[in-house]
């Protein structure tokens, strides 16, 4: 059933792919060295199509064409500091009951990737729930899935699993929460238009995830 | 391969989106993740750990690390002192590294203030500092405007090398002497040499202690097992202070003195004992210097009437007090460093010792007068001493007024301050004046701040950069109140970016020789750990029963002689006695003996003195912002006497303004017969996000002492007058 599923979607691991090596490399802030890149993501974010399918990412794509300086000003206020951020891009700083970093849910976080031999290139500085770590495990997830596609099927579905069961444990748990506090405190249209793509790529993965379990 | 793309195609479309996952041949190319080794499991380690703060305690910590996360700290029971166990504010420690509001990389503010900060890579900032300080250096011919303000945030030895940093650029200025203390350090340097307390665990002896404007409940808790443990031991326990503190509720008596009066109380009680013939002449005629002067000046201007009249304690107290204290043998007497912040602090704080030292009670076990030491500080000071470039312009180091900063950095001249670089300090919450230190950070032209937190400093400066907690870096403390010595070790790895201060010495050091060779001494590189073994020397492994330093990795050594202090008998003054009469006070324009300097006192427009004390759950602006102490407590208030309440109207909880000419703050009020009538407390903090500041209304008014031992004369924070009116 699940593979039929799968197998029907063959194209969509791609576009999901493309999709998260974007929030990925925004999330890393690697974005802000390399601005002139940002046209090629547009192209490839608008090439997936998700905006006919999803309306978080329709209204969000039209927001981010601009990544100018005071998107960048605001995106460290949300995500980098020096103060408070304001909305973190921790996993911890929304499960845990105190915010903390380098508890028992980043730990959770280290164990999953541990499951498939991975660790946090930064392990003890960089926590290993960062937002940017989370999204490249899962695009790490659905690479192997794809590569194993043609060769090795239980293995493809085996990482198809782990990635779902990513989603389902950890980001999907508290994506959401992340996008609205960027939704409620962002001052720049580029901050708010990745929340809205983050919400709704997110969002609609577990609309799938549960449509696969039915 | 008929319906969808092929694995080839679908590498190819993704490489350009990928930049920073990157997808090279037919394997998935990692960017912040990697393959485990098998090796990669650390296990649990406990490591040894000293708490730095400038705080009586200076604990020693066992943290332990499992697999390189720090997960709990306890006190070392090895430790006689500390005992195993930390404060409240030390148990949050692991909370303070995990904190997610940590500074976590450097970065830069686009303008001051403007809160627009951009990211930027160690060699970036490196960069644009050493940049800067070239800039300066090359248009004023000296490194002279760039100024230090870095003090008590990090007491840690390796932590001199912020000192270090600025030596090794040139002749900079420097902010210099201390808030906390100077009057009192000044006092007993004058009438003993230099300051230096028994061993605080030696108060057990004691058969009567007078706990003399300190509040060691809230401010050194270890301290508090040694008082209560004298007290069972059949010791009676005196709390003298303006403020019915916690410690005051565990004394036999408790004596609300008006503030700044304490001198008055020593010397009426001094007339008493000469009167009833209860001093020790033995001692003094072996001992000190002008006590004959000193009688004289009792006999002719000091009464016990005129005492009980300015400290407005009834004359009978004074008396029974003095009676008590001389004749119970040893007596003790520990002098806070609250009572001396005052403009007449050091004066008080002289007749305080005179008191101790003509009832004997100097250089025995159970006998005293506590202050503070200096005895177990002799490190190489390796970090600090740093030598000066070649070619260095400018004559020699500038000192400026750490009390008062913001003033002093505007009024420099030839050549003016254009560069600060702020490191263990927080100026904009911690010293007085606050709206003038904020003009002095706005008139620079480049501020670096060093720090964990942002804070009201790091958001007037241009560059910030993550530091390293206690257990992200290697270094050595000990204390100065108690005789221990404990190594810091490294236990975790630095989170985020954060650097020592001696790593960010190296970096710049680094940067600077790159564009400038020679202009920059530090060294570039080294080991921090080898820079803690190089901090110790014959003497300091002497002192404490060491052959090699790192025998400290066992657990904390305390001092092995030393322990009473003067009990030899050989004073460090100019004569070698106990000089109640100094000369040495003459020439830094104070009288010689401790004659009685008047009290500063309300005046009509501010009738109420506002006294800012040390507060339990935090150290200056460190520990407040901490989720656990949040959780506790989490908004200022100043407490009121319900008359005085009454008097102006004023309600529990009613938000009240407590203002002078220099400015206001506005807080709820808590209603508490702890005050006198005529006095406010508000307890000295800075609250994350929240536009509290008590030094909005403290004037940089100077206590009488201190240039003589720190430099500069200390700050008098409780001689600060306000009026309050319910909002």
């Amino acid at each position: 059933m699940m593979k039929q599923n799968l197998r029907s979607n063959r194209e969509d691991f791609r576009r999901k792919f493309i999709v998260l090596c974007i929030l990925q490399e925004y999330y890393s802030g690697n974005l802000w060295d390399q601005q002139d890149n940002w046209k090629d993501n547009l192209i490839k974010l608008t090439e997936t199509k998700y905006q006919e399918e999803i309306d978080l990412f329709r209204e969000g794509l039209k927001l981010v064409a601009n990544p100018d300086i005071k998107a960048m000003f605001d995106y460290n206020r949300l995500f980098v500091g020096p103060g408070k951020l304001l909305a973190p891009p921790y996993e911890s700083s929304y499960r845990n009951p105190k915010s903390l970093v380098m508890q028992k849910e980043t730990l959770d976080v280290r164990a999953f990737y541990s499951t498939v031999g991975l660790i946090s290139l930064n392990q003890n500085s960089q926590p290993d729930d960062f937002l940017a770590l989370e999204l490249e495990f899962m695009g790490f997830l659905l690479f192997n899935a794809m590569m194993y596609f043609y060769d090795d099927n239980d293995r493809s579905e085996h990482f198809i699993n782990l990635y779902t069961r990513f989603l389902e444990e950890h980001l999907g748990k508290w994506i959401s929460q992340h996008c609205e506090e960027i939704l409620t405190q962002s001052t720049s249209d580029f901050c708010r238009g990745m929340a809205l793509i983050t919400k709704g790529f997110i969002e609609h993965e577990l609309m799938l995830k549960e449509e696969i379990a039915v | 391969m008929n319906k969808g793309i092929s694995r080839r195609s679908f590498i190819k479309g993704t490489a350009a989106a990928g930049a920073a996952l990157g997808l090279s041949g037919a394997g998935f190319a990692f960017s912040g993740l990697k393959a485990a080794d098998a090796s990669e499991d650390m296990g649990t380690k406990v490591f040894q750990n000293a708490c730095p703060r400038n705080c009586y305690d200076t604990c020693s910590i066992l943290s332990t690390v499992q697999n390189g996360v720090l997960t709990k700290i306890e006190g070392n029971p090895l430790n006689t002192f500390t005992r195993g166990r930390v404060c409240a504010k030390g148990y949050t420690y692991t909370r303070r590294v995990y904190s997610p509001d940590r500074i976590k990389y450097p970065m830069r503010q686009k303008e001051r203030g403007s809160g627009n900060w951009e990211r930027i890579s160690w060699d970036e900032a490196f960069t644009v500092i050493a940049q800067n300080i070239l800039k300066i250096k090359k248009e004023y011919g000296s490194t002279l405007p760039i100024c230090l303000n870095k003090y008590s945030g990090n007491f840690d030895i390796l932590h001199y090398g912020i000192e270090g940093t600025l030596s090794s650029i040139g002749n900079t200025s420097r902010a210099t002497g201390t808030p906390c203390w100077p009057a009192g350090i000044d006092s007993q340097t004058f009438d003993m040499g230099t300051i230096y307390n028994n061993d605080p665990e030696d108060f057990v002896n004691s058969k009567y202690l007078i706990l003399w404007g300190v509040n060691p409940a809230w401010t050194s808790v270890h301290s508090m097992y040694f008082v209560e443990e004298a007290q069972r031991r059949g010791c009676k326990i005196v709390v003298i202070d303006p403020i019915l503190t916690q410690t005051a509720t565990k004394g036999d008596l408790y004596l609300q003195i008006k503030p700044s009066t304490d001198g008055a109380l020593a010397l009426g009680m001094a007339r008493y004992i000469l009167d009833n013939n209860l001093y020790d002449l033995d001692w003094l005629t072996a001992n000190a210097l002008g006590y004959e002067e000193f009688f004289h000046y009792l006999k002719q201007n000091i009464t016990i009437d005129w005492a009980a009249e300015k400290t407005g304690l009834p004359k009978h107290v004074i008396e029974s007090l003095a009676r008590e204290y001389a004749a119970a043998k040893p007596a003790n007497i520990w002098i806070g460093y609250g009572m001396q912040r005052h403009v007449n602090g050091g004066q008080n704080v002289r007749a305080i010792d005179a008191l101790a030292a003509m009832t004997g009670n100097i250089g025995k076990s159970g006998g005293g007068a506590q202050y503070a030491q200096l005895e177990t500080w002799g490190f190489n000071y390796h970090a600090m001493i740093q030598s000066k470039p070649e070619g260095s312009g400018g004559n020699g180091d500038r000192a400026i007024n750490i009390n008062n900063f913001g003033a002093e950095v505007l009024a420099a001249k030839e050549p003016p301050i254009k560069m600060l670089w702020i490191a263990c300090r927080n100026p904009m919450t911690q010293d007085p004046e606050t709206s003038v230190v904020k003009k002095a950070f706005e008139a620079m032209d480049f501020v670096v701040t060093v720090d964990q937190f942002f804070n009201p400093t790091v958001e007037m400066s241009d560059i910030v950069l993550p530091s390293t907690t206690i257990f992200e870096a290697p270094g050595v403390n000990v204390s100065y109140w108690h005789y221990w010595l404990c190594l810091n070790e490294q236990a975790i790895k630095p989170m985020f970016e954060a650097k020592s201060d001696v790593e960010i010495a190296m970096g710049l050091s680094k940067k600077m020789n790159e564009i400038e060779p020679g202009s920059c001494t530090f060294p570039t590189s080294g080991d921090l750990k080898d820079w803690v073994g190089k901090e110790f020397n014959a003497g300091i492994l002497k002192q404490f029963g060491l052959n090699d330093w790192k025998e400290l990795e066992k657990g904390p050594a305390k001092a092995k002689a030393g322990l009473i202090a003067w009990e030899d008998g050989k004073f460090r003054t100019p004569s070698g006695k106990f000089e109640i009469w100094s000369e040495e006070a003459k020439k830094f324009g104070h009288l010689p003996m401790p004659v009685y300097r008047e009290e500063l006192k309300s005046g009509s427009e501010y009738p109420i003195r506002c006294i800012s004390p040390h507060w339990k759950l935090n150290i200056h602006s460190q520990f407040q912002n901490i989720d656990w102490m949040q959780s506790i407590h989490n908004s200022p208030f100043i407490e009121i006497h319900p008359e005085t309440a009454q008097k102006y109207g004023i309600q529990e909880k009613d938000n009240v303004k407590m203002y002078n000419d220099l400015g206001y703050i506005v807080l709820p009020a808590k209603i508490t017969e702890t005050v006198a009538h005529d006095i406010v407390v508000v307890y000295e903090a800075w609250y994350k996000d929240q536009n509290f500041n008590v030094n909005y209304t403290v004037k940089a008014i100077p206590s009488d002492m201190g240039k003589k031992a720190t430099g500069m004369t200390g700050l008098a924070f409780h001689d600060n007058f306000v009026n309050i009116v319910k909002m």
